[in-house]
């Protein structure tokens, strides 16, 4: 049970004791005294008592008389009752007055009471979780804001370095090829020289052909008689009847 | 001028000479007709030259070949000439020779030599061709300076050279 739903009689209770007025108190003198006399023997007695206790001469055991219902009535009516006893039908009704009081509250106040501090509970509750999901989304945010801010970091010391690699190869590359554009421009020369000069060995080979051949061609034209070229076409039927 | 042409005036002309009973004739003179067609510059240009009138040019045909050739093949030389079919007189002429030999189920072989070959060694070198290649052969002579001497012969794609030309063409390749 809730510590709320446990005080609550208590207080009710004490508010009760404190704040009610005390039995004797609530009742008249007057019923008292004259309730006091009844149980003294009525009113005839009563007077008669007084009458004998203060009349002149009256004997001690008269005075004496006197002074003890003088005190009964004072002690059972005049003096107030004690303050922490009280009378038996004050108890029955504060006791029944309580007893309604609590049951009210147990059927209407304690729901309520209940209720409210249920919803209250569940308010705070859920501003606490309200609180606590802004708070791990806040520091979720941080953290990814933070991991961003890594691999922001990351990726700019990552590019700086691929760009750092590239220029280093980048620039290999270029020496490399530029090496490669020189073997081969020299490799060219060199193919060109040997080119120019092959072309020039066959073309003064070629003139030189041309000379022998245009010197055997006017040679075989001058001495390819008539005999001459009857034997060639002689020889040439008998080749291709060897064929 | 297309083949088909060339093939038409060749038939047209057989046709002529058959009709008059001279295609043997015919085709032996077209044959050297042809030689001499091809081998001048100077004749193909005269019969070809249309600043002439074709009557003229048919004139100087006829008083070339005026004696030498049969009526009908003057004849119809002149009519190619008049046709205005001069400069393909010559593969005309070759057409009508190469279609006689298939007609007689002979192969035709053109002889290029530099100077004519007599009866004997036609005969010899006809014998020889057609002994290496299994077929009859007929051959048609053409005079060709440029082969300076020897033989070039050509039986269809394939080609027998003997020729001096040849000669001094491999020894310039050797060098």
């Amino acid at each position: 049970m809730r510590p709320a739903r446990i005080a609550a009689p208590f207080i009710c209770g004490a508010a009760l004791f404190f704040l009610a007025q005390p039995a004797g108190a609530a009742e008249s003198v007057g019923s008292c005294v004259v309730e006091k006399i009844e149980e003294i023997g009525g009113p005839e007695e009563f007077e008669a008592i007084v009458e004998a206790g203060q009349a002149e001469g009256a004997s001690d055991e008269a005075k004496e008389e006197l002074v003890r219902v003088e005190d009964e009535v004072e002690k059972g009516c005049i003096e107030a009752p004690s303050l922490i006893i009280p009378e038996l039908n004050e108890v029955i009704w504060g006791g029944g007055a309580f007893l309604v009081l609590l049951a009210a509250m147990i059927k209407w106040g304690f729901p309520l009471v209940r209720n409210t501090m249920e919803a209250r509970t569940e308010r705070i509750r859920t501003d606490l979780q309200a609180a606590q999901a802004a708070r791990t989304e806040a520091e979720n945010t941080q953290k990814q804001l933070a991991a961003e801010l890594a691999e922001s970091k990351a990726n700019a010391a990552k590019i700086v370095e691929q760009a750092r690699q590239e220029a280093l190869v980048l620039s290999a590359n270029m020496q490399v090829k530029a090496e490669a554009d020189i073997a081969e421009m020299r490799q060219r020369a060199v193919g060109e020289i040997e080119a120019a000069r092959s072309r020039a060995l066959a073309d003064l080979q070629g003139d030189v052909a041309d000379i022998v051949v245009g010197a055997a061609s006017r040679v075989v034209e001058r001495n390819l008689d008539v005999n001459s070229q009857r034997q060639l076409i002689d020889e040439y039927i008998a080749s291709i009847g060897r064929q | 001028m297309s083949d088909d042409l060339i093939t038409s005036y060749a038939r047209s002309m057989v046709g002529v000479a058959e009709a008059e009973g001279a295609v043997s004739v015919m085709e032996a003179e077209m044959a050297q007709i042809a030689a001499a067609f091809n081998a001048s510059e100077e004749l193909r240009a005269a019969l070809a030259d249309a600043n002439l009138p074709a009557a003229r040019r048919q004139q100087v045909a006829e008083d070339l070949l005026g004696g030498q050739a049969s009526r009908v093949t003057t004849a119809l030389v002149s009519m190619v000439i008049a046709s205005g079919r001069a400069g393909d007189l010559g593969r005309i002429a070759d057409r009508i020779v190469r279609m006689g030999a298939e007609q007689r189920g002979h192969e035709l072989a053109e002889v290029r030599s530099a100077v004519p070959l007599d009866a004997d060694q036609q005969q010899r070198l006809a014998s020889a061709l057609s002994k290496a290649t299994g077929k009859d052969i007929e051959l048609k002579v053409v005079i060709d300076p440029s082969v300076l001497g020897g033989v070039v012969t050509q039986i269809g794609d394939q080609i027998i050279d003997g020729s001096v030309r040849t000669r001094l063409h491999q020894l310039r390749e050797a060098f």
